[in-house]
């Protein structure tokens, strides 16, 4: 590289925008009801979708979620689209499993099952799902993907998920604010107003909200301005 | 051959991207943006017409990243490959050994059209796990390419285009390949333009035909090449014959192009009117909407192995 990069001259090591879910460890910043809601559910045992579009924050969240749990439960964490076929969730629940168990070959008990990108669930995924909840290896689970309507999961879990369904709304500007300085230290850097401007040319996405950040900071920072100006949202 | 005869250990006009050793012209400013991309943690997409230096550019970006780079052609790769098993096999004994997946590793997915949407998923997934750090995939367009939503989105407005050389550029190519000083190459700049723009100002036809031409200029005793040398090229030569082993596959086979592709015929399953790659069971051509031929699988099956172009008119698959 032949100019220094951006963050660095700010004195971050990493991008501090990288859209890696909770790449940082961080807060997930305008859910807490939601998020609350879904660890309340899941250490009682149940059945959990959680619904949002592209970018909104859904990976984040189930990071959160395990950094939770992970202490007390064993956690299973796949992404269904992975495969075309039916996982062997008896296989997933021996890995899953530590010390002696696994040596063993049995399957782990009281496991938290997190399955992301539902799309290619199938009937055999979700009589799989329900024989191991029934022999109490799988404790709970949370299913996420951006539509619970389209999903092929079998009637018998959409009824357990029932009022568990939990829609991620769209942020406001205070939170694009709050996720920003999360993220830096923007005193003299960047206003709360043009942290606005960029959320709003975002469309309220958080993830097309970090990506444009990144873009606008970096124009700034190369053509060598000390902070973010209005003009600088011209590269958008 | 004929670059003996001029000092060369090879054919100056090779097509084959890591053999070369020479600058990257024309695409500093795009290379910095790679670069730049690669190191913050990003989903890339690198669009290029086939033909103009987008495995050349993927090259230059690995001599930067030595060790922590994964590079994946899928044209190459099979059609049932779990990706997943080939990053663990680029991990080392040790992953390899206990399985694991590579960490911050930086993968450059080459000719992305080809790659199954259960693998962009698994991509998609290694990524947000950070055993990936950064992703450049590389194709014609990213408005038209098969990549999921999920990806796109992360992709965002990470796209570099890589433009068509301009004249300048492709006159300093030639002549740093060729090692010669311009008005000593046999060469000339002139005709490099020439040939450039007949053959619709793609880079990877400009050499090939200049290997032929080359070849028939030697043949003829002559040591300038001039626009005689290039007529007629395609009905005077097997196409494939006279080039370097560039467009042979590792298995020996002479590659075909088909459409805008290189295909080969003994492993791959492709349309035969665009040479986009097709599964065996689809009866429409994805990519150009050709219909297919029924053809009995027995029937395909008993056919002897030998080598022939695909001159079909009628759209069909072909399988060996």
């Amino acid at each position: 590289m032949k100019t220094e990069l951006w963050y660095k001259k700010l004195g971050y090591v990493e991008n501090p925008f990288s859209i890696k879910p909770a790449f940082f460890n961080d807060e997930v910043v305008g859910y807490d009801a939601e998020v609350d809601s879904l660890i309340k559910k899941l250490a009682k045992g149940e059945v959990c979708f959680l619904e949002a579009e592209f970018g909104k924050g859904k990976s984040t969240i189930i990071k959160y979620v395990i950094n939770e749990f992970v202490n007390h439960n064993k956690i299973i964490h796949i992404s269904r689209n992975k495969s075309d076929r039916a996982l062997d969730y008896e296989n997933l629940l021996k890995e899953a499993n530590t010390g002696f168990g696994k040596v063993f070959g049995l399957k782990a008990k009281k496991v938290i099952l997190i399955v992301d990108e539902v799309g290619k669930i199938n009937q055999k995924d979700c009589e799989q799902i329900e024989k191991f909840m029934k022999s109490k290896n799988i404790f709970s689970v949370l299913f996420a993907d951006v539509s619970f309507a389209k999903t092929n999961l079998t009637d018998s879990l959409k009824k357990k998920i029932d009022k568990n369904l939990i829609k991620l709304k769209d942020l406001i500007p205070n939170d694009a604010v709050e996720i920003v300085k999360s993220r830096i230290s923007i005193e003299g850097i960047i206003s709360d107003d043009l942290i606005i401007s960029i959320f709003e040319k975002s469309k309220r996405n958080t993830r097309s909200f970090l990506i444009n950040l990144e873009k606008v900071f970096r124009y700034s920072f190369d053509n060598g301005n000390q902070k973010i100006s209005s003009n600088d949202l011209t590269c958008l | 051959m004929w670059f003996e005869s001029f000092g060369y250990n090879y054919s100056p006009f090779t097509i084959k991207p890591l053999k070369e050793k020479t600058s990257l012209i024309g695409r500093e400013k795009e290379l910095q943006d790679a670069l730049y991309f690669l190191h913050t943690g990003s989903m890339v997409f690198v669009q290029c017409e086939k033909g103009n230096g987008r495995t050349r550019f993927l090259k230059a970006i690995i001599d930067e990243f030595p060790g922590r780079i994964i590079y994946v052609d899928s044209n190459k790769l099979k059609k049932n490959l779990d990706i997943e098993e080939l990053l663990i096999r680029k991990n080392g004994l040790f992953g390899k050994m206990f399985s694991k997946l590579p960490q911050e590793m930086i993968l450059l997915v080459d000719n992305v059209e080809n790659l199954s949407p259960v693998n962009l998923e698994r991509l998609k997934f290694f990524f947000d796990q950070n055993n990936l750090r950064s992703v450049i995939f590389t194709g014609d367009s990213f408005k038209n390419s098969n990549l999921p939503d999920c990806i796109k989105h992360r992709i965002g407005n990470k796209i570099i285009s890589l433009r068509s050389l301009s004249n300048d550029d492709v006159k300093a190519l030639i002549l740093e390949r060729l090692e010669f000083e311009d008005g000593q190459s046999f060469f000339p700049s002139d005709l490099v333009i020439e040939v450039y723009q007949k053959y619709g100002n793609n880079l990877k036809d400009l050499l090939i035909y200049s290997e032929l031409a080359a070849t028939k200029m030697v043949e003829e005793g002559k040591e300038k090449l001039t626009s005689e040398h290039f007529k007629n090229l395609k009905q005077e030569f097997n196409i494939m014959k006279y080039v370097d082993e560039s467009l042979i596959d590792e298995d020996g086979t002479t590659i075909v192009k088909v459409g805008n592709y290189y295909r080969n015929p003994y492993k791959d399953v492709f349309c035969s009117v665009c040479g986009a790659i097709v599964s065996f069971d689809e009866a429409v051509c994805p990519e150009c909407g050709s219909k297919f031929e029924k053809e009995k699988k027995e029937k395909i099956k008993t056919q002897p192995k030998k080598k022939k172009t695909n001159t079909s008119k009628k759209p069909k698959k072909v399988k060996k």
